[in-house]
């Protein structure tokens, strides 16, 4: 049924067009939030990274490289970040010498791969920890991530969602109080797995280390007075450092993010114009089939009218003209 | 008189980023000032009144010409002196008021 064919491919060429108005309107959003996501992280940068000099000025005192965090010393059982309460630990956490996994991913999906990458290097990484003997325990942030372990059975002992796509520094301050939850119950590392944004046109995915601290030799360094002691400080910088590193990674995903979101709605704007072309292709044919077919179904009459009148009477030439089908 | 250089930078992005005569603030043991060239120090900060005395390239506006500027540290973190530069940290802080 030629002319069905028709209203069909009729409609379709309209549901694929309000599709490609809604993809093109989130392309425009999320290229507007790349923006703002980056400006959050370039403010964010500096905190940070006199953080880190502070670890790394830590790091070269004698005093304090002797730290649990740093993973030279056994964690003595009177350190704050390590009540040494294990007995009291309830089911679930960390177990002594265990391992925090962190992994950023998005609350949302439609946005190409993303969450997929994160999701490969979450499970590579607990795979290798279990290996090692490290006994990984996971906190997820993002919907797409918590649902991701959840659909494989893996427990979380800390889950966030709400606020991927635009992370706020409370949020960090959250997710590392569940961090610290865990360094509390025993576990001596922490990994981060999330999304690194180094520029608009390049990100990646990461497995970090935070704790133990990487420790660099630094000879030659100023010799600092630490006010209280080192060990104290080190204390009291870990969870600072933890929330600046955790919130630095969770601004770099959110742009990340909206990078990988950009680009997969600007691939579906793409294709719906495409399969717009070809529907409308497709549907011009199916119309002019069902025109040559009303023209044969006319001709066709005509002719029989003719020679049932025994074809001398209607010659009227006009009758075989069709300006517009010719 | 002799300057050194300050930086407050907190999550939001830095406060101030300039030079300035002396830099006082709260710090564990009590209150507590930097003058230029003070020695490489790491403390904890309080929170309490952040003053930066004489200061230069601030941020413009009113406060570039300002004798004193104020910032009021709500939350905590560390300052960090050294190589005549003091690193106010911070995770919580307004101002200049």
């Amino acid at each position: 049924m030629p002319a069905g064919l028709e209203r069909q491919l009729r409609r379709r060429i309209r549901s694929v067009q309000s599709t490609q108005k809604i993809t093109r309107a989130m392309e425009l959003i999320a290229a507007s939030r790349i923006t703002r996501a980056q400006h959050a992280i370039l403010a964010a940068a500096p905190y940070a990274e006199r953080l880190r000099d502070v670890a790394s000025e830590l790091a070269a005192d004698p005093e304090a490289s002797g730290h649990w965090v740093f993973g030279g010393a056994p964690r003595p059982s009177g350190s704050p970040a390590g009540d040494g309460r294990l007995g009291e630990r309830s089911g679930g956490g960390a177990q002594a010498g265990g391992t925090a996994v962190v992994v950023i991913g998005a609350d949302r999906g439609l946005a190409g791969a993303f969450n997929l990458f994160v999701q490969r290097a979450a499970d590579e990484l607990v795979s290798d920890l279990a290996a090692r003997g490290q006994a990984p325990v996971l906190i997820a942030v993002g919907r797409k991530a918590i649902a991701h372990f959840r659909s494989r059975g893996r427990d979380l002992v800390a889950q966030f969602e709400g606020f991927a796509d635009r992370p706020r520094f409370d949020d960090a301050r959250r997710v590392v109080e569940a961090v610290s939850e865990q360094l509390k119950g025993g576990a001596n590392s922490v990994y981060v797995v999330s999304t690194r944004f180094i520029s608009s046109g390049s990100q990646r995915v990461e497995s970090r280390r935070l704790v133990p601290l990487e420790r660099e030799e630094r000879r030659g360094a100023t010799v600092f007075e630490f006010e209280p002691g080192p060990a104290e400080i080190m204390d009291r910088l870990l969870p600072q450092w933890l929330e600046a590193e955790v919130f630095v990674a969770l601004l770099e995903a959110a742009a990340a993010f909206h990078v990988s979101q950009q680009r997969a709605m600007a691939a579906a704007t793409d294709n719906a114009d495409e399969l717009i072309k070809t529907l409308t292709r497709h549907m011009n044919r199916a119309r002019q089939d069902s025109i040559t077919t009303e023209i044969i179904e006319i001709v066709g009459g005509a002719e029989a009218l003719r020679q049932d009148t025994g074809g001398d009477k209607l010659t009227r030439p006009d009758v075989y003209v069709f300006p517009e089908a010719s | 008189m002799a300057a050194t250089q300050v930086e407050i930078v907190t999550p939001r992005g830095a406060l101030f980023s300039g030079s300035a005569e002396m830099v006082t603030l709260r710090a564990e043991g009590g209150d507590i000032a930097f003058l230029a060239n003070h020695m490489a120090y790491v403390g904890v900060l309080e929170p309490g009144e952040l003053r930066v005395l004489h200061p230069e390239g601030a941020a413009p506006g009113p406060q570039a010409t300002a004798d004193e500027l104020r910032f009021d540290v709500q939350g905590g973190g560390f300052v960090e002196v050294s190589a005549n530069r003091v690193v106010v940290i911070c995770d919580a802080a307004t101002g200049p008021q």
